[in-house]
């Protein structure tokens, strides 16, 4: 009753809430994201092996945001949270051309997933510090993300340990969740 | 003559390390057929399982057959109490065979009703290779199509393959009968290009139980046991594929933040890997021994140990691999390494490559560029293609471990000749594949790097890097909006400057254009 009376009340004062699912290839740096944005630093992070979940409030919204981990034989486990999530990020490591190119298989193959047909896709060019990296607009054109067309969709360049672009990001998400409902 | 495929022959290929004393035991269904054991010159004793017997013996070479049992051959090597010499060790085996085929002579009649066609399906070269050796050992030249193999059980980490060859062919007698030396790893597929089985993993020739990938890593070496670093011994299951150590899952965290241009990390138990390139890297040249002698030549003051904090751990992998702060370089100058290179190329030594990239004070690429403009107007071979040459031939294919490398090290690829796009020859065919992986670089000089953490918007107009259905909804998207792709550059082609020796023609197919 005291949790349904707490809901109303933060809904009264237009509170929301937006279920997040972070996924990308491993070592792209999806837990670094995450806690850069619940602790506002930079923590030393071991490979996930299951996930980590954290809320995540920004302005009006809380984030429950899922970082699950990317290694190849737990990307099969991804599919478990695809359940209501309204809104993918796919962490891309900017730095790694090698793998670029899964990096787009994988996000295609979710794309067509049915679970996943009402999610906002929002990519994170993540490492943009490093001197290497890709920009915004190569990664874009290696995801194939102008194909897109049946959602809204948005790459943001980010540095997950300095926090660059990350509340851009969520800007973006918390923009296109007032859109949907 | 009839012309069907009448035989496989089956070639084990083990490495025996440098242990002293133990034994390879090889479990088979040999079906008919031959297998081909070549035996290490530290062989003191050869124990035959039932159902097993010695087809021939060429050398240190032994040739076993058997009947469609599942059968046992044992060979024993190092310093054994009842240690026997070549000769003796063959002839106690064969005394063993001879009890075990007086139990077994109503198994090898049964086996004789399959011989029709096999004496005749084998050509002139192998016609004194199916006489009989031994009069009780009818079977044996019983030709059958079916794989031998059903299980191996390997006391060291080994590769297996049976190549469908056709026994009519020359180049198979001298295979057959050229002696090959096991421990060394030189054997026979070096010689003929083959119909070989797929590339897989080691284990790939075990239908049983094959072997965890991890546990091949860690028996190539026994350092690999370890975490380079901290010399922790739990989850020692993450491997730098670009330095080729292995490390515990807390220095992987750290190995992850320096960058996938300093450490490329992968888990060797949650990812697939399926290139021959990379499995042939891993499961050869992976040594944290190796790796330490490079990266920690100097002492290291801040050495960390498996309780270390997270903090000093970071620091301690930052000072090791970022800043190179162990390696001693000996003081050589750049214009050294570059032959060095070269060098380590020449003589197909991943250690010494590893060597060379850690004392250069730049990165790969740098060096390699840099040396393009240096000369400009020399047409040779660039680093990238004087690398294809420098593969090694598993099961019949080349498998370009060289290249890969230096590409996971930050080799650039050169651009794909596209008269060659239609190629069947697995270089081109490798090169067109990494060339689709990696791309081709705009080369950033150093001091514009600073620039480059700008915000995305000073770069690229904000318009093509979204898309929202609600807003745009009668927005055509023209090619325009669409981002040009990254410039394509001209492949430096004029790298091997170095010392005139070293630019030898190597094996291979591609050896037409080092002229």
């Amino acid at each position: 009753m005291g949790i349904f009376a707490s809901k109303l009340f933060s809904n009264l004062f237009g509170n929301k809430e937006m279920r997040i699912l972070m996924v990308g290839l491993d070592g792209a740096g999806k837990t670094t994201v995450l806690y850069k944005l619940k602790l506002g630093e930079v923590i030393t992070t071991i490979p996930t092996i299951g996930f980590n979940v954290e809320t995540v409030q920004y302005k009006n919204i809380s984030f429950t945001v899922w970082d699950v981990g990317g290694q190849d034989r737990i990307r099969s486990l991804w599919r478990h949270y695809y359940r209501n999530t309204e809104g993918v990020i796919f962490v891309v490591d900017s730095n790694d051309r090698s793998r670029i190119t899964e990096a787009r298989e994988v996000m295609q193959r979710m794309l067509n997933e049915d679970e996943l047909r009402n999610a906002v896709w929002l990519v994170f060019a993540n490492k943009q510090d490093l001197p290497e990296a890709m920009s915004a607009a190569e990664i874009t054109e290696k995801l194939g993300l102008h194909s897109i067309r049946n959602r809204p969709w948005f790459i943001q360049a980010t540095c997950a340990t300095s926090g660059e672009g990350l509340y851009e990001g969520l800007e973006w998400l918390s923009n296109n969740l007032k859109n949907q409902s | 003559m009839q012309q069907k495929p009448s035989h496989r022959e089956g070639f084990l290929k083990m490495r025996l390390g440098g242990e002293t004393e133990g034994f390879t035991k090889v479990w088979c269904v040999l079906d008919g057929c031959t297998l081909r054991l070549c035996a290490d010159s530290r062989t003191t004793r050869v124990t035959l399982g039932p159902s097993c017997n010695i087809h021939r013996t060429t050398g240190r070479d032994i040739e076993i057959s058997g009947a469609g049992h599942r059968s046992s051959v044992t060979l024993h090597f190092g310093s054994d109490k009842d240690a026997l010499s070549w000769s003796e060790a063959l002839a106690t085996a064969k005394q063993q065979q001879q009890q075990h085929s007086s139990s077994e002579s109503s198994a090898s009649s049964n086996s004789n009703s399959n011989s029709t066609g096999g004496e005749s399906s084998t050509g002139t070269e192998a016609g004194s290779h199916t006489r009989h050796h031994h009069s009780h050992t009818t079977d044996s030249a019983v030709p059958l199509e079916a794989v031998p193999m059903e299980a191996l059980h390997l006391h060291r980490s080994m590769t297996f393959s049976i190549p469908n060859r056709r026994r009519t062919s020359p180049a198979n007698s001298s295979l057959s009968q050229g002696g090959g030396n096991v421990a060394k790893g030189q054997c026979c597929p070096h010689q003929s290009p083959s119909t070989g089985t797929s590339p897989g993993p080691a284990a790939a020739g075990t239908r049983g139980a094959p072997i965890p990938l991890v546990d091949l890593v860690r028996k190539h070496h026994k350092s690999n046991e370890r975490c380079c670093d901290c010399n922790s011994t739990e989850s020692v299951e993450w491997i730098s594929i670009n330095l080729l150590c292995v490390v515990c899952i807390k220095c992987s965290g750290a190995h992850r933040s320096l960058g996938s241009h300093i450490s490329k990390v992968r888990s060797l138990t949650l990812d697939n890997f399926t290139s021959p390139e990379v499995l042939h890297l891993l499961l050869h040249h992976v040594s944290n021994a190796n790796v330490n002698s490079v990266y920690e030549s100097i002492a290291p003051h801040n050495k960390i140990t498996s309780h270390s904090s997270d903090a000093e751990r970071s620091q301690f992998i930052v000072d090791k691999y970022k800043e190179k702060m162990f390696v001693d370089d000996g003081g050589e100058g750049q214009q050294v390494s570059f032959r060095r290179l070269v060098k380590a190329i020449h003589l197909n030594s991943v250690y010494m490559l590893q060597r060379c990239l850690a004392q250069s004070g730049e990165s790969l690429r740098e060096m390699v560029q840099e040396q393009a403009l240096q000369r400009p107007d020399e047409k040779l071979p660039t680093i990238f293609q004087y690398s294809l040459k420098h593969h090694d031939m598993v099961h019949g294919r080349p498998v370009y471990y060289i290249t890969e490398f230096l590409l996971f090290n930050g080799l650039p690829v050169d651009e794909f000749p596209q008269e060659h796009a239609n190629s069947d020859l697995p270089m081109f065919k490798y090169w067109r594949k990494r060339f689709e992986t990696y791309g081709t670089y705009q080369w950033v000089p150093k001091e514009k790097d600073k620039d480059k953490c700008s915000p995305l918007k000073d770069r690229v107009s904000e318009d093509s890097l979204s898309y929202t259905p609600e807003k745009n909804a009668s927005k055509r998207w023209s090619l325009n909006a669409i981002p040009t792709t990254a410039q394509v550059i001209m492949a430096p082609t004029n790298l091997l400057t170095a010392h005139r020796s070293l630019r030898l023609p190597k094996r291979g197919h591609s050896n037409s254009n080092s002229s």
